[in-house]
């Protein structure tokens, strides 16, 4: 039999559904969407079971399941995998920039389909809901060191193509719209053309009011205004130990880190750009510097000296 | 052909309660098999088949390769539809087409979506483009590479054959897994 971790099995698997959600037989698009977001799961669970099958086993107290995947037990013991909201946090770190947000809302509108009364999968129109999925899809992909030829067969390549070139037009003109707002905004409070409720709003605003609260954040030109805005992030990518002499005896030592930019706000002009795609699609900086003590970031190792 | 099977084995045409339980004869019986490739069912299928017949007989053995014909194989079926293949209690998912090698014997695959149901209605009408390879010649040898072709016997009209139709099958590796 498959072990349950297979990540071949569980990748062709997946591939059995988005066949049921490509095929021409005439189903609606509710359950297409439905197919696809089963396949998103499980394209998830074969992208982490590919680095280890511990990344998709339940820690359970006993550990039954973690032992199995580890190989330290074998027979019939039920493995259990964990749940899509955890497969997809722990794809968000692992795959960048595959979207915890995104992959969360398929899943979120498939349990509602399934379980709820929801009577359609999901409010957000076809056009605009396939090339968000293939977007989080491809990344997944991708992770498993395969092409999207593989997932859906070279006749229906163009397919996907389409989707993934709207949805980096959408993102650009999400890009565009949230910049182009920012900068009529700033411009209606300084010309003094702001309705008072909003006037009253901007008023209250306090700096750092609209940031996201990210463990690092830097600084990066703001892609509407000009002004000095923050980035912010969640994952080092890099990390260096840097010291200085500044005595015959002393030495001052501090972390550089090299962090992924994820979300960037403007305290003048209030922009707001909430996810890797648009920070990337506006050119900001792809990652940011920051310095930072030693201790903030790791513990030295011990010596007995 | 079982996963423990000695690789050499002895084929003769029955009818379908004198087969063995779960085999192809036990469907078809003395009937025109369907193109199949030997071992689809298995996780490794072998590589090559030699049937080696000591005595002519009047029923042949059909093959299929890509080339037969002149209809065109609908590949992004056979490479992207998915199949379920049973074997006994064991269950899991192949395509036609997968890692150079083609797989499928409609006894044991059932198609589980539409390419898959495309895929195996072309193998029905590539019935017609089959080559018959008859055993006319006493200690005859016939190689398929069962990697890259179909093949399965004609029905058996002559009942001679049921006892002189005697086939050994040696089935085989070459390659590395």
């Amino acid at each position: 039999m498959s072990k349950p971790w297979d990540p071949d099995a569980l990748f062709l698997k997946a591939k059995l559904f988005v066949n049921h959600a490509m095929d021409e037989e005439g189903r609606q698009f509710d359950e297409q969407a439905l197919w696809a977001s089963l396949a998103l799961e499980l394209l998830a669970k074969a992208a982490l079971a590919r680095v280890s099958p511990v990344l998709i086993a339940v820690p359970t107290e006993e550990g039954h399941s973690l032992l199995v995947a580890s190989g330290l037990v074998d027979g019939d013991v039920r493995f259990t995998s964990v749940q899509a909201k955890t497969l997809f946090a722990r794809c968000a770190r692992a795959f960048k920039p595959f979207s915890e947000k995104e992959s969360k809302a398929i899943a979120a509108a498939r349990n509602d389909y399934l379980h709820a009364a929801a009577p359609a999968f999901t409010p957000i129109p076809p056009d605009a809901w396939w090339p968000r999925f293939w977007a989080q899809a491809q990344i997944l992909v991708n992770a498993c060191d395969r092409v999207l030829e593989d997932l859906v067969g070279s006749d229906r390549v163009g397919i996907v193509d389409d989707h993934l070139t709207k949805n980096k037009q959408n993102i650009e003109h999400r890009r565009e719209m949230l910049i182009e707002r920012a900068r009529q905004r700033l411009g209606l409070y300084q010309s003094g053309q702001m309705r008072a409720p909003e006037a009253q709003q901007w008023t209250q605003h306090r700096p750092g009011d609209l940031t996201a609260g990210l463990s690092y954040s830097g600084s990066a030109d703001c892609p509407a205004c000009g002004d000095s805005g923050t980035l912010e992030g969640e994952d080092v990518e890099s990390a260096k130990h840097e010291f200085e002499r500044v005595h015959e005896d002393d030495y001052d030592d501090w972390m550089e880190l090299t962090v992924g930019s994820e979300y960037f706000s403007c305290d003048r002009c209030r922009l707001v750009l909430d996810s890797y795609e648009l920070v990337d699609s506006a050119e900001l900086p792809p990652t940011f510097e920051i310095t930072t003590q030693v201790g903030d970031y790791w513990e030295p190792e011990y010596g007995n000296d | 052909m079982r996963s423990n099977d000695s690789p050499h084995s002895i084929l003769r045409p029955v009818a379908p309660k004198e087969g063995r339980r779960n085999s192809m004869s036990a469907v078809h019986g003395l009937d025109e098999q369907p193109l199949h490739t030997d071992g689809a069912h298995l996780r490794r299928p072998p590589d090559w088949i030699a049937l080696i017949v000591e005595k002519p007989n009047s029923t042949p053995t059909k093959l299929w390769r890509p080339q037969n014909g002149s209809r065109p194989v609908p590949w992004a079926a056979l490479e992207n539809g998915v199949f379920l293949v049973k074997n006994g209690s064991e269950r899991f998912l192949a395509s036609i087409k997968d890692v150079g090698r083609l797989r499928y014997d409609p006894t044991s695959m059932t198609p589980c979506d539409l390419r898959a149901v495309q895929a195996a209605a072309f193998f029905v009408t590539a019935e017609a483009d089959v080559e018959e390879h008859p055993w006319i010649q006493e200690n005859e040898i016939l190689l398929i590479d069962n990697r890259k072709a179909l093949h399965g016997r004609k029905e058996v009209t002559d009942p001679a054959d049921r006892s002189t139709r005697v086939v050994h099958r040696l089935a085989f590796q070459t390659e590395k897994p």
